[in-house]
């Protein structure tokens, strides 16, 4: 019902964040991207233009007078699921983690890079324009987590509603992560269940497979949003 | 200010509880109403005695004056009740007879014994009949009429002895005829003589009995208390038995009012006049010590107030003066106004009369205080005496000498004084064989022996006390050194250890507060860590975003270049303020662990499967030896993943190429051993220490890039993973260590 023509380019975007050197940036890349951008400075700013206008998507900073970024949040997503993608100089996982659970849909540490951003901002989009809001959609024939959604029937994986090419075992890999998000796996139990052979010395074998997947699902590999690493026990999907 | 005045004095009266009384210092300073009041108490409660200035302003108050006024008070009605009944005592407790000595003199028995004397003197005139020379008698006559002639007026007699015919008169001759008829006749009876006016009271003796006639009325002298009867029973043996006093007739007459005689002193009327002077003076007395007495009652706050400076001022003296004073005064009691009033011996007299009543009453007096003294002080009466003093005085003594040298004064003393005591006892034992005196001796040896182990009891009992205090001492300083910063230790101020625990105390107090000072300048660090990171980080942000907007301008192909290194610098300054928030966070103690059970034999191969490509396009063989066995430990993974990325990145980057890399995983003693060996691609012209100070770098020429913190970040992190963290240096040997406590 909204506006297809957003996903093909007039998707407004609102940019809060009380550097105006760097909203201004973001709102160049996002005009070279055929996005309408709108500028607030502060939190109360953004909650009006949020009110007056049609926002289809906003990144938000968090440090910033009057109202931070997570209690603008917050209000914003009193009623409203417009996707928000936050903007902070904190780099901790527990930040991170902070913000995702709070209701932002992505994550950005400052200092950002702006293709990254406008890969975030792309998907977000079209992820809200094409599927609508992703938490109604829950049946037993997707597996999802987040912006990933797995099709058990057709063994697809989308990532933000966008088809991922997968091999065998890499599909193989997802789904059983996936059937259990935010469980850690071990290489071990991995190699057997995936391979169904004795495993031997396989980190390496199950790594390289991750990193594979890694590089198809996530936007940015080095700082993974879903597949991630458990250091000294294994792997897992993370619950979103 | 005068209804003022009044009302507080009112208040006085009716409020008992100020019993300090100090409403006058209220109206001094010219404040009233129950706030100022009870400050004035509150005053009155801490000081106890009211300053000089106070009481020398507007209306001066009188505490001694009004405390004298009660003591004499007291004392005087007290003497006038005693001297009233010595009074009584002496008018066999007739009362009516002690009254008269004010009324009337005439019916004391000072003035009965006096007119006994003359009519004795009378008698004798009449009767000469023993004596054969007449002029004989009539010099004796001459010296008894003498008697009665320094009366004068104040007497007029008659007597006659009808034997001899001799009539002993002073009688007008007129008069004489009439009562010398009358008394020749009267016979027994009542008899009514014609005297003459103003001579209402006479004495007669009919020749067997003597009569007293008071205004026409016979007075019964037969009683025992009238004071006639023991001195009137004797008359006729006097004049030498019955049959002679048969023949006598006497009558004395005394004068209504007594008069002066100018010719002679009249005892009658000087005895009247001492009479009545000493009523008057007792009763003047009387008036002024009820005077006294009532006065102090009316001032009765300000006789509470001198009581209080009193018994404060008593309170300063020791108990054994009190005691020396108490003794002395009794016993001056009981030895010296005792044995006055005893009349056993001591000064007689009005002189030493007045000394004894003084010591009764400086003995009563004394009492008096000593109960005010115990009834404000208190305990503190008792506790205030020499022994008090002499301990005070030998802790202040021993206050002055270090603590080791007082400790061994102490034994020094007591052996001292041991031997001291082994010598008097000895002494005594052997005076007791020379000179017998059994008892004695032996109870002074054995006075000795308590006395000696008594002082060693005393001497071990404070060396426990010290003891277990140096004890407790200890546990304190073994306290602090575990870290508790909090618990105090105390002691009694007499502790001779009292300053070393003050002084423990003080350094507890000082080590909190630095410490407290610490915790607050690393949160004042992590604080600024934040900050300088956001402050750092939001410019770089406007940095790259622009950079990157540059990069995709269409340029020339050298100002490309440009960009290019920008965005290089940019990537790198950005990875250096991440490793300098990391590292800043992890030194200061301020990096949050995430603990799981992990296996750090997994953790090292993930870390390697990670960096596969990097260590496959090196070209640096990696030898890895691990364990078969699962190396368990609890531990935060990601944090120790980032120190061996870190270890392994560098041993990429400085290894010597066609060299081995060796990765070994060892479990020692309960501890995951890790080492990382490679040899170096360069010389390794530093120390071990100076490697791993912040920003050092084994390249000095600081040109490929990286924060050069790897080795600080890996160290801090494995520090703060509760593990350590070694490198080692051997030639051109590289090794890197890290030992984790397992779980």
């Amino acid at each position: 019902m909204k506006n297809n023509d957003a996903s093909t380019g007039k998707a407004r975007v609102l940019v809060v964040d009380d550097d105006r050197d760097i909203v201004n940036a973001i709102c160049i890349n996002l005009e070279k991207e055929g996005y309408v951008p709108l500028r607030a400075y502060d939190g109360p700013e953004a909650l009006d233009i949020i009110q007056t206008q049609n926002v289809h998507l906003i990144i938000l900073d968090v440090m910033m007078p009057k109202l931070d970024g997570l209690s603008a949040m917050l209000k914003i997503r009193e009623d409203r699921n417009i996707p928000i993608i936050i903007l902070s100089a904190k780099s901790e996982d527990s930040d991170k983690v902070l913000g995702l659970s709070m209701g932002a849909d992505d994550y950005v540490t400052k200092p950002f890079n702006s293709m990254e951003l406008m890969a975030r901002v792309k998907s977000q989009l079209r992820r809200y324009m094409t599927l609508g809001d992703v938490h109604e959609r829950n049946s037993s024939r997707f597996l999802q987590t987040g912006g990933l959604c797995f099709d058990v029937e057709n063994r697809t994986l989308t990532v933000d509603g966008e088809l991922v090419k997968l091999t065998a075992t890499e599909t193989k890999i997802v789904e059983l992560l996936m059937r259990s998000p935010g469980r850690i796996f071990p290489a071990e139990e991995i190699y057997e269940r995936v391979w169904e052979q004795p495993a031997y010395r396989v980190e390496n074998t199950v790594m390289v497979h991750i990193r594979r997947i890694r590089e198809k699902i996530e936007i940015n590999p080095k700082e993974p949003k879903y597949l991630k690493v458990v250091w000294g026990i294994g792997y897992k999907i993370e619950k979103i | 200010m005068d209804t003022k005045s009044k009302r507080s004095e009112q208040e006085v009266v009716t409020d008992p509880a100020n019993s300090l009384g100090f409403e006058g210092n209220e109206n001094e300073t010219g404040v009233s109403g129950p706030v100022a009041k009870a400050d004035s108490k509150d005053e009155a409660g801490t000081k106890g005695v009211p300053t000089a200035a106070h009481s020398g302003k507007a209306k001066r108050t009188h505490p001694f004056r009004t405390w004298i006024c009660f003591v004499l008070g007291i004392s005087i009605i007290g003497t006038c009740i005693v001297g009233a009944l010595v009074g009584l005592s002496l008018a066999n407790w007739n009362w009516e007879e002690l009254k008269s000595v004010f009324l009337d003199y005439k019916h004391t028995i000072p003035f009965k014994q006096q007119t006994t004397v003359y009519f004795y003197a009378l008698l004798s005139l009449v009767d000469v009949s023993d004596h054969n020379n007449l002029t004989e008698a009539s010099e004796v006559a001459e010296v008894l009429d003498y008697r009665l002639v320094r009366e004068g007026e104040n007497l007029k007699y008659y007597a006659v002895n009808l034997d001899s015919g001799i009539v002993a008169t002073n009688i007008e001759e007129d008069l004489c005829e009439d009562l010398a008829k009358a008394v020749t006749e009267a016979h027994s009876g009542e008899i009514m003589l014609p005297l003459p006016d103003g001579y209402g009271y006479y004495w007669y003796f009919d020749g067997s009995r003597t009569h007293v006639i008071e205004n026409d009325k016979h007075l019964d002298v037969d009683r025992l208390d009238s004071a006639y009867h023991n001195l009137l029973v004797d008359v006729p043996q006097y004049l030498g038995g019955k049959e002679k006093a048969q023949s006598i007739r006497a009558v004395l007459a005394v004068s209504d009012v007594l008069i002066p005689n100018p010719y002679g002193e009249s005892a009658y009327y000087r005895n009247q006049q001492v009479f009545r002077v000493i009523g008057w003076a007792y009763l003047v007395t009387l008036c002024i010590g009820v005077f006294m007495l009532g006065y102090s009652i009316l001032k009765y706050d300000e006789k509470k107030e001198f009581e209080a400076s009193l018994a404060s001022w008593l309170g300063g003296f020791w108990l054994e003066v009190k005691i020396g004073i108490t003794i002395l005064l009794f016993v001056g009691v009981l030895g010296f106004a005792g044995a006055i009033l005893l009349g056993t011996s001591g000064p007689t007299g009005v002189l030493g009369v007045v000394v004894s009543v003084l010591c009764v009453y400086a003995a009563l007096w004394w009492v008096y205080v000593i109960i005010l003294d115990i009834s404000y002080n208190g305990k503190q009466v008792f506790a205030n005496n020499c022994i008090a003093h002499f301990s005070e005085w030998m802790t202040l003594y021993e206050s002055k000498y270090p603590w080791e040298k007082l400790m061994l004064k102490r034994v020094y003393r007591l052996i001292g004084a041991e031997i001291c005591l082994a010598i008097i006892a000895v002494l005594s034992v052997i005076i007791l064989i020379v000179a017998g005196h059994g008892a004695f001796g032996f109870s002074v040896a054995a006075i000795c022996v308590v006395l000696a182990f008594y002082l060693i009891y005393r001497y071990v009992q404070s060396f426990a006390t010290t003891v277990s205090e140096m004890g407790l001492l200890m546990d304190q300083i073994e306290r602090m050194k575990n870290g508790d910063l909090d618990t105090k230790l105390s002691v009694n101020s007499d502790s001779v250890i009292y300053d070393a625990v003050q002084n423990l105390n003080d350094l507890q107090e000082g080590m909190n507060l630095a410490v407290s000072e610490k915790l607050k300048s690393e949160r004042l660090k992590i604080d600024l860590i934040t900050n300088m990171s956001h402050d750092l980080k939001t410019p770089l942000t406007s940095i790259a975003s622009y950079v990157d907007l540059l990069a995709k301008e269409d340029l020339p192909a050298h100002v490309k270049d440009y960009v290019s290194i920008l965005s290089q610098k940019t990537e790198r300054l950005k990875n250096l303020i991440q490793d300098l928030f990391d590292l800043s966070k992890a030194t200061s103690n301020n990096l949050a662990l995430d603990i799981k059970e992990i296996d750090l034999c997994r953790l090292i191969e993930q870390t390697l499967a990670d960096m596969e490509e990097l260590i496959q396009d090196s070209g640096i063989p990696f030898k890895v030896d691990l364990p078969d066995e699962p190396v368990l430990m609890k531990n935060d993974g990601a944090k120790l993943s980032r120190v061996f990325q870190n270890l392994l990145s560098n041993a990429v980057k400085y290894s010597l190429p066609g060299t081995r890399v060796f990765v070994n995983l060892q479990v020692v003693d309960n501890e995951a051993v890790v080492t990382i060996k490679n040899t170096a691609n360069y010389e390794m012209n530093f120390e071990e220490e100076d490697i791993l100070e912040r920003f050092a770098r084994g390249d000095a020429s600081r040109t490929t890039e990286g924060s050069g913190l790897g080795l600080s970040i890996a160290k801090s992190y494995t520090e703060a993973c509760g593990g350590k963290f070694a490198i080692r240096i051997d030639g051109d040997q590289f090794t890197a260590e890290v030992r984790l406590p397992m779980a």
